[in-house]
């Protein structure tokens, strides 16, 4: 990990362990003069490397800096160091939300949904609840959020993306403080190219992250990065990616897991598996351990075939016809899919009836009678 | 009295092997046929294809079941037609669960002889009437297929399967592998309530405890894939006494 993206990180962490709240940030931010707000922007944007702010999904934040100094001139700093954060005026929470492009308030219900509707939509979501908060995702369209979890707070993050994409590239990523856990589950069905970006940032002692994905795809790419950086003692993390293709549908996967040197009592579990419908579909799998510490529990699976003869023989033995063994063996693979998820239900409907038409395959989820 | 199976000059293997070299075998209803003999003889092999298992190919010979032949029908069109095979090593599919796939078995067969689905209730009803008498918990109902199943659960759950379908023609495949002494005899003593004068037992074996409960009427010894001599149940008697080696060399 790169100098300036540490910084980054510490920074980031900082902000997220920042005892004012949301609101009280945003009452003082409005209280400095005009002046004093433009000058605390600026230090803020100025103090993150552009790197960290590209590993942040903000580039545009880039531009706005160079916009600003271009429009304040009189402003002869160069090279902030994070430091000057603390020198503002105004509190790290509403720099941040005033800085980056759009803020949002959780509700008092600690339901929000995001609807990513516009092109290039980027959020900033900085968490400071104690009680857990859902956020429920939907996009057509290429978006980025970044989520800021302050110690011992709670996420989980809902995302589902069906129908042919028109979004290429949606990007989710999490700095997780002290104690907070960040959950996030996503199913995707569709045909047509999609990039979904998925890294974690576990900066708080204590924290956890979990990301679930259920994918299928069709004549086109599916790509999943998935990435969660151990950067803190008794962090813990698991990636559990199932994936069905068919159809000249191709999946590609990378998993990362990291954990830094000097960190204890590190878990970390990763598991992917990759059902191919048809010669056609093809898959690509690329997990990845970087441990640089001793303390470590670890363990990641991949697993890439066709539907198992010796399942399918054993239901047509008790009669059941090839289509539907078939049906019934996918339907098994998406359920075990599904069953770590929270709510299932709120994916299964729509993603079973955008699955069953792009791939052409009637899908069987088994309960009890 | 008509054959419930006929095997003519039947040979087949998996793949590109040949297990079976002109096996001949019939069973007439009512009743209890045995094969045994050393590993690798073939008696499995006999199993699948009598199943139908597409990666079993026959090669020469035919297969007719109540007087139809069956050489080139799928495995799913056979089991409709009555024939069951309980698994060695029953698979375990994480996922699909047990009982609705049973219910999808039930009303695959009912759909095929013309008959309406099986109501829900009424399939849950019959479902655990037999759960009960197999000793099977109420948590099996909702259990993946055989899914965390110990190697008795799932032999009890075969014969779930088997009372519920109802087939006419049992292939028992080492039903007693991995059971105790007290597990046999329950097996053994569903197995025999369920045998009656219109179906038959086909008992793929090595062990002759389960014959006290099971009474066989012929005793088959099978050795290279084919069957090199048949007698009653003495001759499982002089197997246990002498061992395989003293038939082979024997024509069928």
């Amino acid at each position: 990990m790169s100098e300036d993206l540490s910084s980054f990180l510490k920074l980031c962490s900082e902000v997220a362990s920042a005892s004012a709240f949301f609101s009280d940030g945003e009452s003082r931010f409005q209280k400095i003069s005009e002046r004093g707000k433009i000058r605390d922007k600026y230090r803020y944007l100025s103090s993150f490397p552009r790197e960290a702010l590209l590993a942040a999904g903000s580039a545009d934040v880039t531009d706005k800096i160079k916009s600003l100094k271009e429009e304040h001139s009189y402003f002869p700093e160069k090279d902030f160091s994070p430091s000057f954060i603390r020198d503002s005026e105004s509190d790290p929470f509403a720099l941040a939300a005033q800085s980056l492009p759009y803020r949002l308030v959780i509700p008092d219900s600690n339901l929000l949904s995001l609807d990513l509707s516009e092109p290039l939509s980027r959020f900033v979501i900085l968490m400071n609840h104690s009680s857990p908060v859902t956020v429920t995702v939907n996009t057509q369209a290429p978006a980025s959020v970044l989520f800021i979890l302050s110690p011992g707070s709670s996420l989980k993050v809902l995302a589902g993306f069906t129908n042919s994409w028109s979004a290429s590239f949606v990007s989710m990523r999490a700095l997780v403080g002290d104690n907070a856990h960040f959950s996030l589950e996503t199913a995707q069905a569709g045909s047509g190219d999609l990039t979904i970006d998925a890294m974690a940032y576990l900066t708080g002692a204590g924290s956890s992250a979990d990301i679930s994905s259920v994918n299928a795809t069709a004549q086109g790419n599916f790509s999943t990065f998935v990435k969660i950086h151990h950067l803190a003692d008794n962090t813990s993390s698991n990636q559990r990616l199932y994936s069905v293709a068919g159809r000249e549908g191709h999946e590609n996967f990378r998993g990362e897991i990291y954990a830094a040197k000097g960190t204890a009592e590190v878990k970390a579990h990763q598991i992917h598996k990759s059902l191919l419908l048809d010669e056609s579909a093809s898959a690509n799998a690329n997990p990845f351990l970087e441990i640089y510490t001793d303390s470590v529990e670890c363990s990641h699976g991949s697993s890439t075939g066709f539907s198992d003869d010796d399942a399918l023989y054993y239901l047509r033995a008790r009669g059941i016809s090839a289509e539907d063994a078939r049906s019934l063996l996918i339907g098994a693979f998406v359920a075990d899919g599904f069953s770590t998820f929270s709510n299932p239900g709120y994916f299964s409907k729509s993603f079973l009836e955008t699955a069953g038409s792009i791939l052409g395959q009637k899908i069987l989820i088994s309960e009890e009678p | 009295m008509n054959p419930l199976l006929q095997i003519q000059s039947l040979t087949a293997g998996p793949d590109e092997a040949t297990i079976l070299h002109e096996l001949n075998l019939t069973i007439h209803p009512g009743e209890v046929h045995v094969i045994m003999g050393p590993n690798g003889a073939g008696k499995s092999t006999l199993s699948a294809v009598i199943t139908g298992r597409e990666d079993y190919p026959v090669r020469g010979g035919r297969v007719y079941f109540k007087g139809e032949d069956i050489t080139e029908l799928p495995m799913e069109e056979r089991a409709r037609r009555g024939i069951f095979l309980t698994h060695q090593s029953p698979l375990a599919i994480p996922g699909v669960n047990n009982l609705q796939f049973l219910r999808f078995a039930v009303n695959s067969h009912r759909k095929a002889r013309g008959e309406d689905e099986m109501k829900p209730g009424e399939f849950l009803k019959k479902a655990r009437e037999y759960m009960a008498l197999l000793g099977l918990p109420e948590e099996f109902s909702r259990r993946s297929l055989n899914d965390g199943f110990s190697g008795g659960e799932k032999k009890r759950n075969e014969m779930l399967q088997m009372l519920m379908l109802q087939p006419d023609l049992v292939i028992l495949d080492e039903i007693d592998s991995g059971l105790d002494v007290d597990g046999i005899a329950t097996i053994s003593g569903i197995i025999k309530n369920y045998h009656n004068e219109n179906r038959a037992l086909l008992l793929i074996t090595h062990y002759q405890k389960i014959f006290e409960t099971i009474r066989p009427d012929f005793v088959h010894i099978f050795a290279k894939g084919k069957i090199i001599k048949t007698g009653r149940a003495d001759l499982a008697a002089l197997v246990d006494a002498g061992g395989f080696e003293q038939f082979l060399g024997e024509k069928e």
